[in-house]
């Protein structure tokens, strides 16, 4: 079906496969998941789409967890998210008020870059693997390669995301709950089935970011303290209006040391 | 495309990306739903879609056809308001009002939800919303009144005995 009143046209698929033919058809369509950023960038004049494609229908909202493995649709809700492990489902459940996180999604979520995007802290954690579609195919490729190689844009849609479920999940929020709509700091840390500890921030840098130097110094039997002090050597910190540089490089330590404290030994 | 506000079957000429905040103010001239920041970050605009609040400047009119829209318009009349309604008037619980359209149909869902007196409860489910006016206790005393079931004379209004001075987000003020 497809609304095609006045400017912009919306199509509306009901299932994967027609949603990745109608992004990618010329011209490239722009991707509406729960709307809670792209609805108020078109009203304010922000953004301009010639076309769009609503992903409500489309059956890309489903959650699966088969052999350790974690499937999440594109289009599920924040809301749907919180109930998954830690790291993630904290981090789904910090997001927005309780109306805001009911309608976004997390691939709008993953989409949407800093000052938004909490959930690629937990994800570049955790691993996982995206796969999206363009007009060159299906990729797969983990949050790193996702933004690399431009993140949302016309003609793009991210499919799903999957992880293995890991032995431990923590997380922590430079945040108070609900009083700010905004995350100026996220770390999440992650033990997997091996035993090793991966480590990521949002608000750290620009991007979200793995702490490779926190992670050395435990891989190298460093304490927690030992850990969060190397943490601001993985740090590009940036003033803006959530926090200053400087305070962020305060904070980031003490948010690795409480991360690492509630994923335990 | 159809949609259905207040109990009435309305048919939508706005484009389709169109936020159905504009649809309800600009093309139904329904104006209880309030336009304060158009991105989502107050909850002036909220409105019950299908039973459920939702921020109407953060919704594509497209995604609803069919859907059920409730504004305060449609929640009860000036003779017969809704029970939320009643408290907001009888605890004061509006100043300039801004805000109260939102608040009312938020708490209306929660009220309805099956939602308890308890204040932090109340502060969670009311948590995007801001009030300007900074009126948060006499809001969350008359939420806790209509969850209650209490009776509430529009024609007089409650002394504040119950003040607990708990913002709205959850903390002490
Ligand atoms: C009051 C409020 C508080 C908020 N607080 C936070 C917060 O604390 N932390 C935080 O991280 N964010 C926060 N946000 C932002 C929120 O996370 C995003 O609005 C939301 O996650 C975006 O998801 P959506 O489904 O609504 O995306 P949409 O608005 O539909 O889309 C957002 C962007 O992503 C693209 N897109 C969406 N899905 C896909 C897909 N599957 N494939 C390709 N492109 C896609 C769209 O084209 C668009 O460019 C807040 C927003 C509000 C309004
Ligand atoms: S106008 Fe919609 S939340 Fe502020
Ligand atoms: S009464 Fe004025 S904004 Fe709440």
């Amino acid at each position: 079906m497809t609304s095609t009143v006045g400017a912009a046209a919306v199509s509306m698929p009901s299932s994967e496969a027609e949603a990745v033919a109608a992004v990618t058809e010329q011209p490239y369509a722009t991707v509406l998941a729960g709307g809670t950023l792209l609805v108020p960038q078109h009203t304010l004049g922000h953004v301009a789409v010639e076309r769009a494609v609503w992903l409500g229908r489309a059956e890309m909202d489903g959650i699966a967890q088969s052999n350790g493995r974690v499937t999440v649709g594109a289009a599920a809700p924040l809301a749907a998210c919180t109930r998954l492990v830690a790291p993630v489902g904290p981090c789904a459940a910090n997001i927005g008020d309780n109306e805001v996180n009911a309608q976004a999604t997390i691939g709008g979520n993953l989409c949407a870059p800093a000052p938004y995007g909490d959930v690629r802290g937990p994800l570049l954690a955790l691993g996982a693997v995206l796969r999206w579609a363009d007009p060159d195919g299906i990729h797969t490729g983990g949050v790193e390669d996702f933004v690399a190689a431009g993140g949302a844009r016309p003609g793009r849609l991210l499919l799903d995301i999957a992880f293995a479920a890991p032995a431990a999940g923590s997380f922590v929020a430079l945040q108070r709950h609900h009083t700010q709509a905004l995350t100026a700091m996220t770390v999440s840390a992650v033990r997997g089935p091996g035993g090793d500890v991966a480590i990521a921030a949002t608000g750290a840098a620009p991007d979200a970011c793995r702490l490779t130097s926190a992670e050395a110094a435990l891989a190298g039997g460093g304490s927690i303290a030992d850990a969060a002090a190397a943490a601001t050597a993985d740090a590009d910190p940036y003033d803006d209006a959530l926090a200053s540089a400087s305070y962020r490089l305060r904070v980031l330590p003490v948010y690795v040391g409480r991360a690492l404290e509630q994923l335990g030994g | 495309m159809e949609l259905n506000v207040n109990s009435v079957a309305r048919t939508v000429q706005s484009p389709p990306l169109t936020s159905l905040l504009t649809v309800l103010r600009e093309e139904l001239d329904i104006t209880s739903p309030k336009a304060g920041c158009e991105s989502g970050g107050c909850g002036a605009c909220t409105v019950l879609v299908d039973g459920q609040p939702r921020r109407s400047c953060l919704t594509a009119v497209c995604t609803l056809d069919g859907a059920d829209v409730v504004t305060v318009e449609g929640l009860g009349t000036p003779e017969d308001l809704s029970r939320v309604q009643q408290a907001f008037i009888h605890h004061y619980a509006a100043q300039c009002g801004f805000c109260s359209d939102g608040m009312v149909v938020a708490a209306t869902a929660y009220v309805n939800g099956g939602g308890t007196d308890d204040t932090d409860a109340i502060g969670e489910a009311l948590a995007g919303h801001f009030c300007r006016c900074t009126g948060y206790v006499k809001i969350l005393e008359a939420v806790a009144a209509a969850a209650r079931g209490d009776e509430c004379d529009v024609g007089s209004t409650a002394s504040s005995a119950n003040n607990t001075y708990v913002s709205i987000a959850g903390g002490e003020s």
